[in-house]
């Protein structure tokens, strides 16, 4: 029985599909109305957790989980001692710092820098022996400069719209973003053909 | 889900015990504590930074151990010639960054140092393996050399900071990434393609090593870890050996021969070791250095439950004198029954036999 962890939401689903395609269908999981937490399909021998897409990394490293799809800033963010078999190159976007469009960095004081990723921005700035102060948060990260809060914001930019609209802009990028196919290692030592089967065979469906 | 049940830990660490005395390894005891000047200046040999502190009544800082291998090396004055083979069982200290407190975690392990050729080698492999099959039936042994990582890289022309951050993608198996930093080092796309395959296709490690090993350092290397797999096999190891050249550590301290080891079940690494001669060579030059640590603590998570508290609950009635009550439990303990006594029946505990005195 191969255990996989998907994240709640698009992502998920498109994972989902094209598992569904390469031999690990589960109809339970397409019904949308379903609140169950577990899916299985014992005939294919696959068991689906759908988890919150940042604690995909923790399911699979503690080992509940076999595989999993999880989002590079997640795994960054984590540190989670994970295989990370395959770039699927969907989920694109990077880790930006963003700022308002007058902003100059003041270096005589810490930088105040406000982020649901204290790690990744701490790295990031510690790489530049750039002093920081770092303000965690947990949504609507483009208030913090604003109300001057903050100086910079370190998150996940995609189109750029929202940093737009509030009158911010991109001001360095740290790294790309995607969906990775992730692993348990001790799982990869003892599922390891069936795991290895699965990443070819998506690594070809995602290069049509 | 059909969870794995592993053994009481103390069964297992007994087994593990008679392994290694019956090898010729001598227990060691090292004390709870360390100046932190070890550890500050041993930093890279560590996988964390964390480490708990405190001062003595001089106001020298101390350390609760986060390790063991480096109080033994420190402490031991082996060298080619007057090798010492050890065996430990100690608690160590370490930060879990994902609950953000410390864990004291349960460690065996074993160092051998002085005198290490093939044959030392092969004897840890072997007691690795036995240490695994004391714990399940279905476990791993994943090898590697990080002479030959490292050499391969040193070939390709990678600069330190590269090699590390190459190093890095290789242990979580990331060929996306290390093509990437392979690319950028200026290598072509078939040694790209050639490196990946190695990593992952197990069937073409042997093969793409063999092609990739073109520095002296990356043969050598090659040709240990390739024959010492040979001899595992000839002693009956066969297909519980694999070759996986992402189990890797730092290279600043590990030089040589390094591995993992598995258990079904577990999520983690249960064994992880290695060739360390730089670490021990900065406390005594003459010598060389090779061992591994079992980690016990995942198993208390794996026991299997139990149906009932106590085999039998004996209690006492009102006209029983203290001396027939407890001259009945050790008749019936001696039939190997665990007995409770009590004087009235505990809540909620679960029994499978009630006897009223």
């Amino acid at each position: 029985m191969l255990n996989i962890a998907l994240p709640k939401g698009r992502l998920g689903d498109k994972v989902y599909k094209l598992l569904m395609a390469l031999g690990y269908p589960c109809r339970e999981l397409e019904d949308e109305g379903c609140r169950k937490l577990i899916f299985e399909n014992e005939e294919s021998g696959v068991r689906y957790f759908l988890v919150k897409p940042s604690d995909v990394a923790i399911y699979v490293e503690k080992g509940a989980a076999d595989i999993g799809v999880v989002g590079k800033d997640i795994l960054l963010e984590s540190e989670a001692q994970v295989y990370e078999l395959l770039d699927l190159g969907f989920g694109r976007c990077r880790m930006a710092v963003a700022a308002k469009k007058d902003f100059r960095d003041d270096t005589d004081r810490p930088l105040r820098v406000a982020t649901k990723f204290p790690h990744i921005a701490r790295t990031y700035y510690d790489g530049l022996g750039r002093e920081t102060e770092m303000i965690k948060l947990y949504g609507s990260i483009e208030l913090a400069p604003l109300v001057g809060m903050a100086d910079v914001i370190v998150d996940i930019v995609e189109t750029g719209t929202t940093l737009r609209e509030n009158g911010l802009e991109v001001v360095s990028e740290i790294v790309p973003i995607s969906a990775r196919l992730i692993a348990n290692p001790a799982a990869y030592v003892f599922k390891g053909e069936e795991i290895r089967r699965i990443c070819d065979e998506l690594k070809k469906e995602i290069s049509k | 889900m059909t969870p794995i049940y592993f053994e009481n830990e103390d069964v297992i660490t007994q087994r593990l015990k008679a392994l290694y005395e019956g090898a010729g390894y001598a227990a060691y005891k090292i004390r709870k504590f360390e100046e932190y000047a070890l550890y500050l200046d041993n930093r890279s040999f560590l996988s964390d930074e964390h480490i708990i502190t405190f001062t003595d009544q001089n106001g020298r800082l101390l350390a609760l151990k986060p390790d063991v291998t480096l109080s033994i090396v420190k402490n031991r004055r082996a060298t080619q010639g007057h090798s010492e083979k050890l065996y430990y069982r100690e608690t160590v200290y370490r930060y879990d960054k994902h609950a953000g407190q410390y864990r004291e975690i349960n460690q065996m392990g074993l160092e051998l140092l002085g005198d290490v050729t093939v044959t030392e080698e092969l004897e840890i492999l072997e007691l690795a393996l036995t240490s695994l099959s004391a714990l399940s039936a279905n476990y791993r042994l994943t090898l590697s050399h990080m002479g030959l990582v490292n050499g391969i890289l040193t070939g390709l022309g990678l600069s330190p900071s590269q090699k590390e951050e190459a190093i890095g993608a290789i242990g979580s198996k990331n060929v996306d990434g290390l093509s990437a930093i392979l690319a950028r080092a200026g290598a072509s796309e078939e040694v790209q393609r050639a490196f990946s395959r190695m990593l992952t296709v197990p069937a073409d490690t042997c093969r793409y090593a063999a092609a990739l090993a073109s520095t002296r350092e990356a043969s050598h290397a090659f040709e240990e870890l390739f024959s010492l797999k040979e001899m595992l096999d000839a002693l009956g190891y066969g297909d519980k050996v694999q070759i996986d050249l992402s189990v890797t550590q730092g290279t600043e301290y590990y030089n040589g021969l390094v591995f993992r080891g598995y258990a079904e079940g577990l999520s983690a690494p249960v064994l992880s070791g290695g060739r360390y001669d730089r670490l021990a060579q900065k406390f005594s030059p003459d010598t060389r250095a090779i061992g591994f640590a079992v980690y016990l603590g995942e198993l208390l998570y794996h026991r299997a439950p139990t149906e009932y508290d106590t085999d039998v609950l004996l209690l006492q009635g009102e006209d029983t004198d203290p001396v027939t009550l407890l001259t009945r439990a050790r008749e019936l303990r001696e039939e190997g029954q665990r007995v409770r006594v009590e004087r009235r029946i505990p809540d909620g505990i679960r029994y499978r036999t009630l006897i009223k005195l």
